[in-house]
């Protein structure tokens, strides 16, 4: 009797789900166990035993550990599938969901069983890479080795977690598959639309709001896929810093755990008669539909008018674009024209919700483009001018932040103007950055791009402000050991090895110009490469490994006097000429041997 | 006991069941009949837990049915297609219900694979629709369910197997009190077995009762008279049926036999004498009062 009720357990049918899933499926499971260890040890064993490199076979066996993880993900989609597919069976719901088992437990244990197919092979593969290592001893670590192992585990429950979400949702495999890859690569690509349009046509909006990894984060493979790419990069790098988790990745963990959580409540309303049909719940094509006619309209406004500007032919094409989609779409889902009216107004709607969202951003963004804050409610405010003066690489060497009333209020009014006249080169490849925080705590940021030739009067208004000029820090290195100046102009370069002495003396000379109001041209640029010293406190410039992170670069023009000043006098003790300024060239370099007693 | 109030089941605007009432006492056999798509299929789906009602309520032992797993676990369904794993022989599929109904019994199915003669390490994709149909119902009965739901159980069946099948029901119920309801549209093969049917049209319950009140309630006379009766004398008795041969009326008449025989012999027939109307014809006599006969249907 106890037996008995044992057997009936609730607990006791979940487990005997699994385990009976997981034996139905080692026809699949086997496979992938086999094809991981083909992969993971044999690989990196047969090209060391084809006398390949040792030092190469650490970066070999984590391609291998790659493959497994391709493998697994591919394994646990598979399973996926077979697992949950009798929810697209008549006769098979018939049977499962008469089982007495709970329907929440019923599609969990199946999906577990999924997931365990493709862990245990990449476990294996883990396993033989562990010992490989400690044979081998390369420089990933057994550490990495597992950190890897744990990140691939987590995408395969995300790959089992969304694939079970869009068995449950559709009602054909079919259709599961289309809903997969339609979600997959439409939500990125919707993403990429919205942001782009967004950014070209809102005035103001900060350009750095489109990351990647923000449009990966629609994208569940991707943002798996991102995630493993991060790891094996680092790993390849050798640098031991694999335990980075992009945003995407982070974000798709927590959706992946949503979609679980909504996919066990909807299987217990989900009907079974839906099996056979297109999708279980009829939102689903709609919102599939939307997606796609969306994406449709932009592409046929894009193609049919070679611009990406909302008017009256823009419009036109994405209308037609957008009712060929859900026409064709819904064909697709319905298998035939039946619900064609239905599909139709669903594409109509959906290019007009697009409409809708152009209209929005073309005129405002809903006061976004237009919205200055009162100087009373910001807390201070900040502008950085990018790509101006100094480095490329450097951080903030251009930003000023202002706290008093008077200062802020100088800068409304040149946010106020910009604007008020909105003349600003869109097309420029410098922009000017304004950041208010304010004082509920939220921060204001708006950019704008400029060309510095172009819109000279309108940025001078921020540049020869002298409070800017003081507040400007020029990291500069005082340590510099050696010094090289290179002077671009219009594309030519040439290069000269200087004093230190000289070095300082231009860049002194630079600051000053800097703060009385020197506007610079953007084609002429002076590098000093330098050799820093590396002292307390001293900041390198620069973010970019071992090319930049010495180099400070400088815009000028002539009207930086007694830069100009400077230049030609070391160009001249040295025998140089400045090419560009009327004058004679001369390329007598200093060899590097001449450095030497120069410094 | 099963019980369905106000029963309601839509596929989209479609009602599959609308507002179905009927009460199976326990060990009882129930016959779900009724024209193509009346309903059957929906209501068994809807008994073993496999679709939930979108209005009223099914009861058994007085809980509710859908994701009850306790109570499932006495109920088995056996669809009109039998469903079984890719590959899978009799064996596994055994074991796959035995790790699922409590009182599944190794025993009873070694009996029911020898009385149905299954090999059952046989691929059961490799049967034929019959075979396939065996084995379902050797698992069915293996599971020992005190609820055997059957939809279309004779079908592909020879008579010697649907003899094997009712013999096997009747056992179960004598044994284990089970209660068994067959949706079928053999009604010969129910006519022997059920105690009670349900007769489904459109999804409404158009008869409900046990088969011999309902056989009680309907007569078939056959009668001789001199001068055959005009149609319109008739008419004082609620006849379903008229059919005339030579001096030879055979009427299938609804109402109190006493009063029908009264009548009829107020006729002064010749000759006449009762005869037992089969649930085919009363099948088809209820349906062609709705409207639903061969005859209105033009091809």
């Amino acid at each position: 009797m106890k037996q008995m009720e044992l057997l009936a357990r609730p607990d006791c049918l979940f487990r005997k789900m699994v385990l009976f899933t997981f034996i139905k499926n080692k026809a699949v499971n086997i496979l992938g166990a086999v094809f991981s260890l083909l992969v993971m040890p044999i690989f990196p064993l047969a090209l060391m035993l084809n006398n390949h490199d040792e030092e190469f076979i650490g970066e070999y066996y984590m391609a291998g550990l790659f493959i497994c993880w391709v493998i697994a993900v591919l394994q646990t989609m598979l399973l996926t599938a077979i697992n949950l597919g009798f929810m697209h069976n008549k006769n098979a719901s018939d049977m499962f969901f008469a089982l007495p088992i709970t329907r929440t437990k019923l599609f969990l244990s199946r999906l577990t069983a999924s997931v365990f197919g493709g862990i245990i092979s990449l476990l294996l593969a883990t396993l033989s890479a562990t010992i490989l290592e400690l044979v081998v001893k390369t420089t990933v670590g057994v550490g990495s080795i597992w950190v890897f192992f744990l990140a691939s585990v987590a995408t395969v429950i995300m790959t089992a977690a969304v694939c079970g979400f869009f068995m449950v949702f559709s009602g054909r495999s079919f259709d599961g598959i289309a809903a997969f890859l339609l979600t997959n690569i439409g939500l990125p690509v919707l993403a990429v639309i919205a942001l782009f349009q967004t950014t070209e046509n809102l005035y103001g909006i900060p350009d750095n709001f489109f990351t990647a990894d923000f449009v990966l984060g629609f994208s569940p493979f991707t943002a798996a896929g991102h995630w493993i790419f991060n790891i094996m990069r680092t790993l390849e790098s050798l640098n031991g810093a694999a335990n980075c988790i992009p945003f995407s990745a982070i974000v798709w963990l927590i959706i992946s755990v949503g979609l679980v959580i909504v996919s066990a409540f909807f299987v217990r309303k989900r009907k079974c008669e839906s099996a056979g049909s297109s999708f279980s719940h009829f939102l689903v094509p709609i919102i599939l539909i939307a997606i796609a006619c969306i994406i449709a309209a932009f592409c046929f406004g894009l193609i049919f008018t070679l611009d990406y500007e909302f008017n009256l032919m823009f419009g036109f094409f994405a209308v037609v674009g957008g009712i060929l989609c859900s026409i064709i779409l819904g064909a697709i889902f319905d298998r035939g024209f039946k619900g064609l009216c239905k599909n139709i107004l669903v594409g109509i709607s959906a290019t007009a919700l697009y409409f809708a969202f152009l209209i929005v951003i073309t005129t405002g963004g809903l006061g976004y483009e237009g919205r200055v804050p009162e100087n009373e409610d910001v807390y201070s405010a900040t502008y950085i001018v990018e790509s101006y003066m100094h480095s490329e690489y450097a951080d903030d060497a251009a930003s000023t932040t202002y706290t008093k009333a008077e200062d802020i209020e100088g800068l409304l009014t040149v946010h106020k103007n910009i604007l008020k006249y909105k003349t600003l080169n869109k097309d420029g490849n410098q922009k000017i950055i304004l950041a208010y925080r304010l004082k509920n705590g939220f921060i204001m940021r708006r950019e704008y791009f400029f060309n510095a030739t172009m819109d000279s009067n309108q940025t001078e208004l921020l540049s020869r402000n002298p409070n800017r000029m003081n507040n400007i820090r020029f990291k500069t290195n005082e340590n510099l050991a050696t010094a090289e100046l290179e002077i671009n102009h219009s594309a030519e370069y040439e290069n000269y090895v200087i004093s230190l002495g000289d070095a300082k003396e231009l860049v002194k000379a630079y600051v000053e110009d800097s703060r009385n109001g020197a506007l610079p041209d953007n084609s002429r640029i002076f590098t000093l490469y330098s050799d820093a010293i590396y002292d307390d406190g001293l900041k390198v410039l620069g973010v970019d490994e071992a090319l930049y992170n010495r180099n400070l670069y400088f815009r000028y023009s002539k009207s930086f006097e007694k830069s100009m000043k400077v230049l030609e006098r070391i160009l001249s003790e040295g025998n140089y000429v400045l090419k560009n300024m009327d004058k004679e060239i001369d390329f007598s370099y200093h060899s590097p041997e001449q450095f030497e007693s120069v410094s | 006991m099963i019980e369905a109030v106000n029963l309601c089941k839509y596929f989209g605007s479609k009602a599959a069941l609308d507002n179905v009432n009927f009460k199976i006492e326990k060990g009882s056999v129930f016959g779900l009949i009724g024209s193509n798509g009346s309903g059957k299929s929906t209501l068994l789906r809807i008994l073993a837990g496999v679709y939930s009602p979108e209005g009223g309520f099914v009861s058994i032992e007085h809980q509710k049915v859908f994701d009850n797993p306790a109570l499932k676990g006495k109920i088995f369904f056996l669809c009109d297609t039998p469903h079984f794993f890719v590959g899978a022989d009799t064996n596994e599929m055994a074991l796959f219900y035995e790790s699922f109904y409590p009182r599944f019994s190794k025993e009873r199915l070694a009996k029911m694979v020898e009385v149905f003669s299954i090999d059952p390490k046989a691929r059961i994709s490799t049967m034929s629709k019959g075979m396939q149909r065996q084995v379902a119902l050797a698992l069915a009965f293996s599971c020992r369910p005190d609820y055997l739901l059957l939809d279309e159980a004779f079908d592909g069946l020879d008579p010697v197997m649907r003899d094997l099948l009712k013999r096997l029901i009747a056992e179960d119920i004598t044994e284990m009190q089970t209660t068994v309801i067959i949706a079928s549209h053999n009604l010969r093969e129910l006519e022997d077995l059920c105690d009670s049917v349900g007769l489904l049209h459109k999804g409404k319950v158009v008869v409900n009762g046990e088969l011999d009140n309902i056989k009680s309630s309907v007569h078939k006379i056959q009668a001789v008279f001199k001068t055959v009766p005009e149609e319109n004398t008739l008419s004082g008795m609620n006849v379903l049926k008229v059919t005339r041969s030579g001096s030879m009326l055979q009427m299938v008449i609804k109402g109190n036999i006493e009063d029908i025989e009264n009548y009829i012999n107020c006729l002064e027939p010749v000759f006449y004498e009762r005869l037992e109307p089969s649930l085919e014809e009363l099948f088809i006599l209820e349906l062609g009062g709705l409207g639903y006969e061969a005859n209105g249907i033009t091809c």
